[in-house]
């Protein structure tokens, strides 16, 4: 289901192998399916580690959530890593809610994320 | 002193915006403490449930009516959403599906986030024939929903 008032994505290619992904307003039922294709594209075209920047993030929906998990599904098997930078405060009650902190490492900003990937 | 706010809504196609604009702002004077993290569990779980009606409930060729109550006294909050649809199973759904089996989920966890952020919950039939999900959150409540990693 796609809703033209949820912003889309940008992706920006820190390297060959590193995105980042600005999630904008909302990561929901309602916009899901457009981030599982732009990942799928990125993880097809090599890329394997994902910084997602919440920083604008109002929405963090189950189904959102649901398309990280699948994105992290395709990406460890290749030692890739999925990351949280700039949590809003909306976001972190769904990671606290879901503990999902355990997977998914979160950073202060972008930068601070891809100094850790650089250095793992 | 419970203080308790009440919108109606009659569109799907802009009822999340339309809901989260009220938690963004001022003026809707939600009975909800501003930056506390119960706002923010009280505005999932109501998404959740909208996301589930807007998805999967039947109208018929009735004009979607949704009505959503928020009461609170700072400590407690009871919400109410009442919807025009011919309804849902959710008890149902809830005991056959008590937690989540599956590692990484995509999909079906939304009822789950649901009764994982509240103390009590509810869906009953209502006397004038339409529907209502009942639920009641804490403040200072640190919910955790278990998701298989």
């Amino acid at each position: 289901m796609h809703n033209p008032s949820v912003m889309s994505f940008t992706v920006e290619l820190l390297n060959a192998e590193t995105v980042v992904i600005r999630i904008g307003k909302a990561l929901d039922f309602r916009n899901a399916a457009e981030f599982k294709a732009i990942c799928q594209e990125q993880v097809q075209k090599g890329v394997r580690n994902f910084i997602l920047d919440f920083s604008e993030t109002g929405i963090l929906d189950s189904t959102g959530l649901g398309a990280i998990f699948s994105l992290y599904r395709q990406v460890s098997p290749r030692n890739g890593q999925v990351v949280f930078a700039s949590v809003s405060r909306p976001v972190q009650v769904v990671v606290q809610l879901t503990r999902t902190y355990k997977v998914f490492r979160q950073f202060p900003s972008v930068e601070a994320a891809q100094e850790a990937l650089q250095q793992a | 002193m419970m203080k308790e706010v009440r919108y109606c809504f009659d569109n799907l196609e802009d009822l999340i915006d339309r809901v989260h604009a009220l938690f963004s702002r001022p003026d809707a004077d939600l009975p909800l403490p501003p930056e506390g993290e119960m706002r923010y569990r009280v505005q999932l779980a109501i998404h959740e449930w909208l996301a589930n009606l807007i998805q999967h409930a039947r109208f018929g060729n009735r004009r979607p009516s949704i009505e959503l109550t928020i009461r609170s006294n700072g400590d407690l909050v009871e919400c109410f959403i009442d919807d025009n649809s011919e309804g849902f199973d959710l008890n149902g759904r809830l005991k056959s599906n008590p937690s989540i089996q599956e590692a990484f989920p995509e999909r079906g966890m939304g009822l789950h986030f649901i009764r994982a952020c509240t103390r009590e919950l509810n869906y009953v039939r209502l006397k004038d024939g339409r529907h209502r999900l009942i639920f009641t959150m804490a403040k200072d409540e640190d919910p955790w929903l278990d998701i298989p990693f």
